[in-house]
């Protein structure tokens, strides 16, 4: 039974690019309004003078199935690949629910689905 | 470098992603960069916090320059951005007192008439705290080594020729600094035939009507009276639509054997191999272009057999070793340039390979001498941006909002790829941003169109409304047009360019003593609701072939 993949945001540091969700949609020629991972905002929040809370959060959706066949491949993850930031991590999901706890702004994902809803097209 | 625990000062009239996670936010008035760091250097001189031993050696009218500080202190300049003062101060003593610290900065420090003298502070704050040059700090590129092609065949042309620039002789720190002429006279060339009548002009990569220019109907109507106007570009543009003779498709980035330098002022920081995927049509690249023009005009100057051969030149000038095919079949693709610290203590920075920096006095200046044989004060200044609520209370009273423009999204660049359809969902409509505060008291809502207007002109845009502008202020998008519009003129101009183009707002011939810094970043105005938005989706037509509208 294949091992439990889970994917690790840092979300600190996303910035809101959008190059995970481009680069999935591209993956799963998805449509204007369909996503295989999508990109929540928090804010902006204006807490004091200068003080504001704004943080971008990627979410998986139900046509994510981490990228496994890449994996397989010795690749790794579209989104992860061309996340600017370097806040995407995939991987197995107790390996990484271990780090969970080493910083701030941190979120774990299990897998959303048995199978993506979508095919890959590469 | 945040991840390794770099810390953060964000001068910015808009609050941005980076300002939430910085140490420092000084959300200043637009337009006033230059009363801030002139506060900036004060507490830093005054608190004797500066790097004596690089103002001592290397700075010319260091003196001076602290004489002129001591007019902004930071009760002076809180009052005229805006920023609380003891947050002025402690961003001063901050930046003084942690090293090594860099500076980076976009287009919002020069466009302003007061941006010579925010440049030039910019530079003065890292020049007072030891941070030009070294590690970790500003870097400046070697004389030797600007890019090969910017001043490429200026000082072999005749002097006759040289003379004709227009506006050197008004504005020579414009001609020595950029090989240019002005360009607000030259337009005015075009329009008035003086000092000569222009015949012909080639625009490559520039989309002058959606992007580039102020007051752009008035450059519209001027650019029919050259008898022939050239344009190269990935796309049919309302500029080439609206005065282009002639059309020459650009290969793309995949679509071409190329280098790309990366530039922070005359220091490339690393040059990349492009190369060519695909033939797409009839397209080639700009350089193609130019060595065929070249080949033709003026052989003997265009020594180059073929386009790798320039390319090779090209990739040498930068002081890369190899050819453009060893970059492209090395590891990465991409090369650093050699690189060396502190130029000006080893000879590497002037022409004659003494030591100091490459200016008259061999020492940073403070005090520039040539400003003043340029008709400028020799030291930086604070200059109240020509239309705000200071310099034009009366039109103020009409047009009660600070107004900025241009900040950046992800999807484009400048007028760059509102027809590319991924791009365009992200970010679909020019919007202008402005405080809860203002459209509660407007009765406007996120979403609402709105008309931004002011003496010079108008277009619409689409309210965001957010706190991450301050009450008063409103940034408004630029470089918009509607590629689904279609390229005729249906009143609202090609492709809807006056529909939405936020310059419409801002004026020809307007700009600093030196010939810089066309207000674009701080001007007035009002908004209006609007009667509804543009009646049409964002799209682009189901084909990309742009010959469809050539015809």
């Amino acid at each position: 039974m294949a091992e439990k993949m889970g994917m690790l945001i840092d979300y600190e540091y996303c910035t809101g690019c959008h190059s995970c969700e481009v680069s999935c949609k591209q993956r799963f020629d998805l449509g204007s309004d369909d996503w295989g991972i999508k990109v929540a905002e928090l804010g902006p929040w204006q807490h004091g003078e200068t003080d504001f809370e704004w943080d971008y959060i990627p979410m998986p959706t139900e046509t994510c199935d981490m990228c496994k066949d890449r994996i397989a491949a010795g690749k790794i993850p579209l989104c992860e690949q061309h996340c600017q930031s370097f806040v995407i991590e995939v991987g197995p999901v107790a390996e990484l629910a271990a780090k969970m706890g080493s910083k701030k702004k941190l979120v774990l994902y299990s897998e959303t689905c048995e199978a993506s809803r979508k095919k890959a097209l590469f | 470098m945040m991840k390794r625990g770099t810390e953060l000062i964000i001068v910015d009239p808009r609050a941005t992603w980076l300002a939430s996670r910085a140490k420092y936010f000084l959300q200043l008035r637009p337009g006033t960069d230059a009363a801030l760091y002139l506060s900036m250097c004060n507490v830093i001189i005054d608190e004797d916090l500066y790097d004596h031993e690089f103002c001592d050696n290397w700075i010319y009218g260091f003196n001076e320059f602290a004489e002129r500080c001591r007019e902004y202190k930071p009760d002076v300049a809180a009052a005229i951005t805006g920023v609380n003062a003891d947050l002025i101060r402690e961003a001063a003593r901050y930046w003084a007192t942690n090293k090594p610290g860099s500076m980076t900065w976009g287009l919002a420090v020069d466009q302003k008439c007061n941006g010579i003298q925010t440049a030039t502070l910019v530079l003065l704050l890292c020049a007072i705290t030891g941070n030009l040059d070294v590690p970790g700090g500003v870097l400046l590129g070697a004389s030797d080594r600007e890019a090969p092609t910017s001043w490429w065949g200026w000082d072999e042309l005749d002097p006759e020729i040289q003379a004709k620039r227009i506006g050197a002789a008004e504005y020579p720190a414009v001609s020595t600094a950029c090989s240019t002429t002005q360009p607000d006279m030259a337009m005015d060339a075009i329009m008035t035939d003086k000092p000569y009548p222009i015949k012909m002009t080639f625009t490559m990569s520039s989309n002058p009507i959606a992007c580039p220019v102020a007051d752009p109907q008035m450059v519209s109507k001027a650019m029919l009276r050259p008898d022939f106007n050239v344009f190269a570009d990935l796309v049919m543009t309302p500029s080439a639509a609206a005065y282009g003779d002639l059309f020459l498709p650009v290969a793309s980035s995949g679509e071409k054997d190329g280098l790309v330098g990366t530039h922070y002022g005359a220091l490339t920081l690393f040059v990349a191999a492009c190369v060519k995927g695909v033939q797409t049509g009839e397209c080639k690249s700009d350089d193609e272009i130019m060595l065929d023009l070249g080949w033709r005009l003026n052989p003997s100057k265009f020594p180059w057999k073929d386009l790798h051969e320039f390319l090779t030149w090209e990739l040498n000038g930068y002081g890369i070793e190899g050819t453009f095919d060893d970059l492209v079949n090395s590891e990465t693709g991409f090369v650093t340039p050699p690189y060396e610290y502190e130029k000006y203590a080893y000879g590497l920075q002037t022409w004659n390979g003494e030591p100091g920096f490459g200016t008259p006095s061999g020492k940073v200046e403070a005090y520039c001498q040539r400003f003043v044989e340029w008709g400028d004060d020799a030291l930086p200044y604070y200059e109240e941006p020509p239309y705000s609520p200071v310099s034009t209370p009366d039109l103020f009273e009409k047009y009660p909002f600070v107004l900025t423009t241009g900040a950046r999204s992800w999807s484009y660049f400048h007028s760059e790829q509102r027809h590319i359809e991924r791009l365009r969902d992200l970010d679909p409509w020019p919007t202008a941003e402005m405080n809860p505060a203002d459209a509660e008291r407007l009765g406007l809502k996120d979403g609402d169109w709105v008309y931004l207007t002011n003496m010079f002109g108008k277009c619409r845009q689409m309210l965001k409304v957010t706190p991450i502008v301050k009450p008063g202020v409103i940034m408004a998008k630029h470089g918009w047009w509607y590629p689904e519009k279609g390229p005729d003129d249906g009143g609202a101009g090609p492709f809807g360019v006056w529909d939405a183009n936020i310059n419409q707002l801002v004026p020809h011939n307007c700009y600093g003593k030196l010939g810089f810094g066309t207000p674009f970043k701080c001007m007035i105005c009002n908004v209006e609701k609007a009667e509804g938005g543009p009646d049409f989706e964002p799209a682009w037509p189901k084909t990309n072939n742009y010959l469809e509208f050539c015809n």
